[in-house]
């Protein structure tokens, strides 16, 4: 038999690496086979789709919401002095939003000033009148137009074809004339699928 | 689904018991389970250095918040940051694992798809309108995952089964120098060449 004093450095490494890589095989072998995905929240995948069946789609019931709120609550209790704590903490809360409310207004004033606007928003009038008032839908003002038939995103770019700019203009404009009408009146109707 | 005592009470189903809760079921579970399985892959292959400079380097884009920081030096996974991985973790772990090598291929093709798999089926379970169609896309992604998963078996371990294996090795190299400095050695790395050895 050898003895360790017999033996030179570079085999000693050697024997020492030679075990270091059996150990580590070893334990390797040993995680992935005592290694599954049978945990708790693994599972609870398999459950979606059960659960959007009957009550709805997932973010019903998320807790995104109410943990964000939670900082909150904190916070405004801690500035109480913890009596009577929820009457004080909704009053110090609707206080704060009402002054980041008029903080924001303020702003918005203040950018319109520095750009030369006016103070208040005034509605284009040209905007709101529809030329055809029979034509209330993107797929109406498609027929109308002669335009193929598609879907009503599609007949946008259509509109930007080579034809004579006459033409052209009447067509983007009376788009977007039945565009706005539908965005400020809620008529649109598109079917999600 | 398994037979159990509560599914036969009236009152009780096992929808309402368990309570689906995106952020703790999806960002902080499977988010989390699968960034640490991929990086651990990644690590094995030593390409984790390629796979911190493609974190750092994202563009940012909207409903994406940057990540400015590699990977191993992101310390907190608030919310946000989850969310980001859920964008940005299917391009960098493709572009991390390109140019396998020949027997490393089947591997990265199976983390790839389950990496892509997982992270459709969360995006998919945020949506707010649900058909059969979508529910159907759903329950496939996820069987799907469930088929290309043995890539990651060895990295998919409990608390319990990491400490044993700690105990177990630290067991082991104790053994292995005892055996050493007893002077007990094996014939082939006997340096000396007599008879005797």
């Amino acid at each position: 038999m050898a003895t360790l004093e017999k033996l030179s450095a570079a085999a000693k490494n050697l024997r020492v690496d030679e075990d270091k890589m059996q150990i580590e095989s070893a334990i390797a072998q040993y995680l992935v086979e005592e290694s599954d995905f049978n945990f708790v929240k693994m599972h609870l995948l398999n459950y979606f789709s059960d659960h959007i069946r009957q009550l709805g789609y997932l973010i019903n019931v998320t807790s995104e919401l109410p943990e964000k709120v939670m900082t909150d609550l904190k916070q405004l209790y801690q500035q109480s002095n913890h009596q009577e704590a929820t009457f004080h903490i909704l009053r110090t809360k609707a206080r704060k939003e009402v002054f980041q409310c008029r903080a924001l207004n303020a702003n918005a004033a203040k950018q319109r000033r520095n750009d030369h606007m006016p103070l208040t928003k005034i509605p284009i009038k040209g905007m709101m009148k529809n030329p055809h008032p029979a034509i209330k839908t993107l797929n109406d003002l498609a027929e109308w137009c002669a335009m193929p038939k598609g879907e009503p995103q599609n007949h946008i770019p259509w509109g930007f074809k080579d034809l004579p700019t006459s033409q052209t203009m009447s067509i983007t404009i009376s788009i977007s004339v039945v565009s706005t009408i539908q965005n400020t009146f809620g008529t649109m109707q598109y079917q999600f699928r | 689904m398994l037979q159990g005592f509560f599914w036969n009470m009236k009152c009780i189903s096992p929808m309402t018991i368990i309570v689906p809760d995106i952020p703790h079921s999806v960002y902080l579970s499977m988010l989390k389970h699968l960034i640490d399985w991929v990086t651990s892959l990644i690590e094995q292959h030593s390409r984790i250095d390629q796979f911190n400079q493609l974190w750092a380097i994202m563009p940012p884009y909207s409903g994406f918040a940057r990540l400015n920081q590699p990977y191993s030096q992101v310390m907190q996974w608030s919310g946000k940051e989850m969310k980001a991985l859920g964008r940005v973790i299917v391009p960098v772990s493709a572009a991390t694992l390109l140019n396998p090598s020949a027997t490393q291929k089947i591997l990265f093709t199976d983390a790839l798809l389950c990496v892509k798999n997982s992270v459709y089926f969360h995006i998919m379970a945020q949506y707010r309108y649900h058909t059969e169609a979508t529910i159907k896309y759903m329950e496939n992604l996820l069987e799907e995952f469930h088929c290309h998963k043995d890539g990651f078996s060895g990295f998919c371990t409990s608390k319990s089964t990491k400490k044993v294996s700690e105990a177990f090795k630290m067991q082991c190299t104790l053994d292995k120098q005892k055996e050493r400095k007893s002077g007990h050695f094996g014939k082939t790395f006997c340096s000396c060449k007599k008879s005797s050895c």
